[in-house]
């Protein structure tokens, strides 16, 4: 792994080098969204944003050259940024209680995080970070980009979501501390009777200032989704139980068991979001991220891949990867890194495509993404080049 | 979102239908569990899902698959009223069937610790022909959580499996002893409380501002109203009579579970009309104490036997009505401890426990007479469908 400072410093210069100027890169294949392609193509990128994408080859002012130019990878749901590699430095879940819907990602958001520079560095241009599964209700996520000068200028929205979960991890935080939840049960009744609580509190004629009722009053207004951490098929049929009772807007995180259910996801229309295997903290059985991206492919439910709350490990692409392996068509895991978590998340205006007008988040790379010898040689965020490989083919 | 899950689940159950099959038993003993008592040579007719016809010298409509039955047994699919399967799973995740961060958990529901997956439900509970199960919290704090009675087919979500949700309040009087009784009835006293106070509210035209609503103390008024039954862990003679004395006291539409020292007390359990899920036959502690079915039910107790599993034990409910015939209990009687008796006591008997048109389709089919230990389950049918077969594919359509 390539030391920390090094790439922090790499970061800098990248931005002080970039700021108004015009970068062109010129691409074998440019991968301009899922299905549509332009070979060869010459990018141009201005001030920030992709000013014209076209087919030909670029001559004398070309800076930069790939095989394969795709648009920036979106992590629709990590903890990068608040949880680093080393736990002195990890802020993803507080422990003084398991419902915390006051919480923000922004107020322990770190540019400094190694675990946003490996985010970076595997061509992710855009993340929703948040708290982690291990409280009920962890907290408010917000959408930031994976490199800027300071967490203001990386800030795209916050908040983007409040962050439930109903894994095992819920229910083992506060084990052993005479207090709930220890089981599914419990931590259901927490999250449903914050939600009373919240309904209460938005309906009072002069409330006092809760800064976690409000969040949760977003949440009962739909004016921010709940992103729901439920990998195995049991939490998933809970998340859609508890939406149901209190007709909330929600996204299903982790479905590693989503094959059984996939069916049910369908007619429910609740988009998807794949998170790595994590067979530690999972599942009871033998079904895989893999499984799920492929039944719901097939039961064509709109589905993203993440990191999830998953420290180290797989990275959004190698998700990817291993679902194309196993018969993912390309095009959709494309979807599943771009255009789908774009949309999810509300910037598909800004980001997901390689079109004019849009945000320059864009990933270089030196073959097809999804064969496993191809390796991310640049990353450009927001127009600048925010890491490169000591040597861009 | 609301509709759209609401649609999602609406579709589920009518696929659920559209798969459930027809089928005629034809010419076995069938024990009925209703007035019409057993039937020699009978027939059993099951049509979308539900029983159409009982009697005998039935005719198939077409289409309709029979089961030649000469020789064989079959009585109405079992009941378990007290069963912890699919909240400790066969692999992974540890056991969500006991909170243990707090002793009050009024506001907690068992539905949302059930998992169909991996809970040995096909092993464990189909394969000895039981195929209802009352899910309780465990018995490890005074208030347990609201139970729920649900079929033993697993299906992609607990929801779907569901018979009755909510049914009951689980508590547990050995959490209880001492000091625990005056806690209880303070608690009791808090949800008569949080009734009377959410009443005034209502009665008053829902004017001023709304109590807090509360799931713990909703649960608790639920219980004193009896919109909730109670159903309680009680082994010895002394948690039983506190139990009796909490109905007393708070008016609870209570069942005794486990019910060991029941013979002892016999006359007061019976004075009180309260039922007995008396259990597990297999961990009954003293000998003598395998006699309660049997004294209770003469005594005029409405009785049901329970396996108290969360494993493959499950399915060996039929053993325990042998055994409880052994000590005494009348056999027929035995038999309705797994079927009818606790049909009504969970008050599912419009749909379970018995075999007659309009109710489910849930049948066991076994080789030689219930009450025999050598006798097998050869098939387990739930709402139509054939869900455990024993050796040989049936001969559909003969």
């Amino acid at each position: 792994m390539r030391p920390l400072r090094g790439a922090l410093a790499g970061l800098a210069l990248a931005a002080s080098a970039a700021t108004g100027q015009t970068v062109t890169i010129a691409a074998e294949r440019a991968l301009v969204a899922p299905g549509r392609e332009v070979a060869p193509a010459v990018i141009e990128v201005r001030d920030g944003r992709i000013a014209s994408v076209r087919e030909g080859s670029a001559e004398g002012v070309a800076v930069l050259h790939a095989a394969v130019v795709a648009a920036g990878f979106i992590d629709a749901r990590t903890t990068a940024g608040l949880s680093g590699l080393i736990d002195a430095y990890d802020d993803t879940d507080d422990r003084g209680g398991p419902v915390r819907p006051e919480l923000r990602a922004e107020d322990g958001f770190d540019l400094a995080d190694p675990l946003l520079a490996q985010a970076l560095r595997s061509g992710v241009a855009v993340v929703q970070s948040g708290p982690g599964d291990a409280n009920s209700i962890g907290g408010q996520a917000a959408i930031f980009l994976t490199s800027a000068p300071t967490v203001a200028a990386a800030t795209v929205r916050a908040p983007s979501a409040v962050i439930v979960s109903l894994t095992e991890d819920a229910k083992t935080t506060y084990a052993g501390r005479d207090r709930l939840p220890t089981t599914r049960m419990a931590n259901v009744a927490l999250i449903r009777q914050a939600l009373i609580d919240a309904q209460r509190h938005a309906a009072a004629s002069s409330p006092s200032p809760d800064a976690g009722h409000e969040a949760l009053g977003r949440v009962l207004a739909d004016s921010l989704p709940a992103w729901v951490a439920a990998r195995r098929s049991d939490e998933i049929a809970t998340a859609l139980r508890v939406a149901e009772e209190f007709d909330l807007d929600i996204v299903i995180t982790g479905a590693t068991e989503a094959a059984p259910v996939a069916e049910l996801l369908a007619a429910s229309g609740v988009p998807v979001v794949v998170e790595p295997t994590d067979v530690a903290r999972a599942a009871t059985g033998e079904l895989t991220a893999t499984d799920a991206a492929l039944a719901l492919h097939a039961q064509r439910v709109p589905f993203s891949f993440a990191n999830g709350d998953v420290r180290a490990g797989a990275t959004l692409l190698d998700v990817a990867r291993d679902a194309v392996r196993r018969g993912l068509p390309a095009d959709a895991a494309l979807a599943a890194i771009t255009t789908s978590p774009a949309s999810l998340l509300g910037i598909e205006a800004e980001a997901g495509t390689i079109e004019a007008g849009r945000a320059a988040h864009l990933v270089l790379l030196d073959g097809d993404p999804f064969d496993a010898r191809t390796t991310v040689r640049a990353v450009l965020v927001g127009g600048r080049v925010a890491w490169r490989a000591e040597q861009v083919r | 979102m609301m509709r759209t899950a609401a649609a999602a689940l609406v579709l589920a159950l009518t696929a659920a239908t559209a798969s459930a099959q027809d089928l005629l038993v034809r010419g076995a003993t069938v024990y009925t569990m209703t007035d019409a008592g057993v039937l020699e040579g009978g027939d059993v007719l099951v049509r979308d899902g539900r029983i159409a016809q009982v009697g005998t010298d039935l005719s198939a409509p077409a289409g309709v698959p029979v089961l030649e039955g000469s020789g064989w047994f079959v009585m109405p699919g079992l009941i378990d009223c007290h069963s912890h399967m699919t909240t400790q799973l066969e692999r992974g995740g540890g056991s969500d069937r006991h909170e243990r961060g707090q002793r009050v958990n009024t506001g907690l529901r068992i539905l949302d610790s059930v998992n169909p997956r991996y809970g040995w439900l096909e092993s464990g509970a189909l394969a000895g022909g039981v195929t209802a199960l009352h899910v309780m919290p465990g018995s490890n704090a005074a208030f347990g959580g609201r139970t729920v009675l649900i079929k033993a087919v697993p299906k992609s979500t607990a929801d779907e499996m569901v018979v009755k949700h909510p049914l009951g309040m689980k508590m547990s009087m050995a959490a209880t002893r001492g000091t625990g009784t005056s806690e209880m009835r303070e608690w009791f006293t808090k949800g008569q409380e949080y009734a009377a106070r959410r009443a005034r509210w209502e009665e008053g035209g829902r004017e001023g501002e709304e109590p807090r609503r509360d799931l713990q103390l909703e649960g608790l008024a639920d219980q004193v109203s009896q919109a909730l039954q109670t159903h309680t862990h009680a082994q010895t003679a002394i948690e039983m009579q506190y139990a009796l004395r909490m109905k007393r006291e708070f008016g609870l539409d209570l069942v005794l579970h486990h019910a060991f020292d029941g013979w002892k007390i016999a006359d007061d359990i019976a004075a009180a009309d309260v039922p007995v899920c008396y259990g597990p036959i297999v961990h009954s502690f003293a000998d003598e104490n395998l006699r309660t079915p049997g004294v209770l039910s003469k005594k005029g107790v409405k009785v049901s036997l329970n396996m108290d599993s969360a494993s493959d034990f499950q399915k060996h409910l039929l053993h325990a009505v042998q055994i409880a015939v052994r000590y005494g209990m009348e056999p027929m009687e035995g038999l309705r401890s797994v079927t009818i008796n606790p049909a009504e006591m969970l008050g599912v008997s419009d749909r379970l426990g018995a075999l007659a048109a309009g109710r489910d389709g849930d049948l066991v089919i076994l080789d030689g007479d219930p009450l025999s230990t050598f006798s097998n389950v050869l098939y387990t049918v739930v709402d139509g469908r054939v869900v455990f077969e024993r050796g040989a594919a049936m001969d559909a359509g003969r």
